[in-house]
């Protein structure tokens, strides 16, 4: 098992108040690996640093290697991809559209997406069950629908790595699980790694090796899903002592009983 | 779906619409003009090749020019709303512009006018308090961007104003016949001069349709698929500056091409920014051609300015635009 990326020490800040704090954290290639903690912990801006969009004030992040502000933006962009939470959508682009950016940075500037790279958009909309959305305006689509395309834009980059900002929050039930397996697939075929933000507990199956856990801008807890959705750690990472906890087939199901 | 066949096919169209209007433009007007005069009469000839045809080709680079800068700050600000003229950067151009005239700077350095210069500065100026007025962070929002835009116009007027009052009779003659916005200019010896500033400022932007395709859709997963976003908006806003404040200081702050022109390309031809800002560039050219022969043929002897041709046909555009919330959700 090696190591995909490593992050050393990162701290970030957006005005004077630090979000991230002295964030370590390793990802094995071909693991799927989940980051919860509460509103406003600094899961979304550990993210933004992991792919390069955020430069971290101190540390490092070494992907595959070498550091990340070494790697060329286009290059990186092929190996890693990332899913913000938020998209602002303004223009009418149809979701095919959408997700043929994802083959940007494997088209010179002054080309366009060829025949491959339609197929493989098209591949990616089925990958997360969309197909039928593809001449759709994402300006009409619902949430779910928008982030559905929001996702396969990232799996046409087929990275090796892939960064999910709550990917699944609008997502129904169906879909929610289609896109679990379509990534399970990825990883069986490619070795795809994957690091997911998610309130939800639930979506934390058998297919998560690893889980993160946040507090104030720190990692105050790592390990496997069992080891860290157990009602002390969550009661501390949520600073909240009614949390319960309850294992039923492989699942932990997590609610606060206030 | 945007394919090379596709970008071919448009600029084809454009082409052709680009050669009607300028042919149409070149016969309209008050004196009409027969081909045969042109080899007998010299009234004609002079009419022709010193007053009509340097009109209609500085209406050819002034529409290009705001109509892809246009379709290239709407994109990048996601706001299908701005353009030069709504974002004030005319206004800044033409304060620059006014403030050389009325310092009596009509003169060139290295063959380039001081006026040319000015009107650059003012604009790069403008655009970045607009700029900078707009954002919370790494954040646009749409609405301020507007009314900063607004708000800065009208500083810029009365700053134009301002020198109007101060300045002697002939200056204050030649910065009123800029804020209407005329292309009435005799000779190609200044058009040519524009194209100091033009031929970079259109190859820059040509060079950013791709990552502004991107930013268009979204700015993070713009900067995530490899986009150097704080590079491409400075390469916009040097465009758009060198681009407008150029035109500004020959044609005057001419509203509103830069919106009806990228607004009409997408509903033929798409989202798409690499089809979008090149053809705008051409029906660009069209339009303002188009609007400039209107101008000139509606009052029979006499001529309006074309800005406010323009201002009538885009102004009611501009509102109904502002009435589709929910298809321009962010607005």
């Amino acid at each position: 098992m090696s190591t995909l990326l490593a992050a050393h020490a990162l701290e970030f800040a957006y005005e004077t108040s630090p979000v991230v704090r002295d964030v370590s954290l390793e990802l094995t290639r071909g693991h799927f690996c989940g980051l919860i903690g509460p509103n406003g912990c600094g899961k979304s801006t550990l993210l933004r640093l992991l792919c390069g969009v955020a430069t971290p004030r101190s540390g490092s992040v070494v992907f595959e290697g070498q550091p990340l502000e070494a790697i060329e933006p286009r290059e990186r962009a092929k190996r890693i991809g990332y899913v913000p939470q938020l998209q602002t959508r303004v223009f009418p682009f149809t979701a095919l559209e959408v997700v043929l950016t994802g083959r940007s940075p494997y088209t010179s500037r002054f080309r366009f997406e060829n025949t491959r790279d339609r197929e493989i958009a098209s591949e990616a909309l089925a990958a997360v069950g969309a197909e039928h959305l593809a001449a759709r305006a994402i300006t009409e689509l619902s949430g779910g629908e928008q982030q559905m395309v929001a996702v396969a834009r990232a799996l046409a980059q087929q990275s090796s790595l892939l960064l999910l900002d709550e990917p699944a929050a609008a997502f129904d039930l169906k879909h929610r699980a289609q896109l679990l397996a379509s990534l399970r697939r990825l990883r069986e075929e490619r070795e795809l790694t994957v690091l997911m933000v998610t309130h939800d507990l639930q979506i934390l199956d058998a297919t998560f090796d690893r889980l993160f856990a946040m507090r104030g801008g720190r990692l105050v807890a790592e390990g496997s899903v069992e080891d860290v959705l157990t009602e002390s750690t969550l009661a501390d990472v949520y600073e909240d002592p009614h949390v319960r906890a309850h294992r039923i087939e492989g699942r932990t199901f997590v609610w606060s009983e206030r | 779906m945007a394919t090379p066949g596709r970008l071919v096919g448009a600029l084809a169209f454009f082409v052709v619409v680009l050669v009607l209007a300028t042919m149409l433009a070149l016969m309209t007007g008050y004196q009409p003009i027969a081909w045969s005069d042109l080899q007998t009469d010299e009234t004609a000839r002079i009419i022709f090749f010193r007053l009509r045809i340097p009109r209609v080709v500085l209406g050819l680079l002034v529409g290009g020019s705001l109509a892809g800068v246009g379709a290239a700050l709407q994109a990048l600000f996601r706001n299908p709303l701005a353009e030069p003229f709504t974002l004030g950067v005319s206004g800044g151009g033409a304060l620059g512009a006014s403030v050389a005239i009325a310092l009596g700077f009509g003169a060139n350095i290295a063959g380039v006018p001081l006026v040319f210069i000015f009107a650059f500065a003012g604009s790069i100026a403008f655009v970045s308090i607009v700029y900078r007025l707009a954002s919370a962070g790494s954040v646009v929002m749409p609405g301020t961007l507007l009314l900063a835009g607004v708000v800065l116009n009208l500083i810029a007027g009365a700053g134009v104003l301002m020198i109007q009052f101060m300045t002697d009779y002939t200056g204050a003659l030649q910065i009123l016949r800029w804020m209407v916005g005329s292309l009435d200019v005799i000779g190609l010896d200044l058009v040519g001069r524009m194209l100091i500033f033009l031929v970079p400022g259109m190859l820059l932007l040509l060079s950013t349709t791709r990552d502004l395709h991107l930013i268009a859709m979204d700015e993070e997963s713009a900067a995530a698929l490899g986009v150097n976003v704080r590079r491409v908006e400075r390469t916009v806003y040097a465009a758009s500056s060198l681009v407008v404040g150029v035109t500004v200081a020959v044609a005057g702050p001419i509203g509103f091409v830069g919106l009806i022109v990228p607004h009409a390309v997408r509903r033929l031809f798409g989202e798409d920014l690499r089809i979008v800002i090149p053809c705008s560039i051409l029906a660009g050219a069209a339009f303002l051609v188009l609007a400039d022969s209107l101008a000139r043929s509606l009052l029979g002897a006499s001529e309006l300015p074309v800005g406010a041709v323009t201002a009538l046909i885009g102004g009611p555009l501009f509102l109904i635009l502002l009435t589709r919330r929910r298809r321009y959700a962010a607005i």
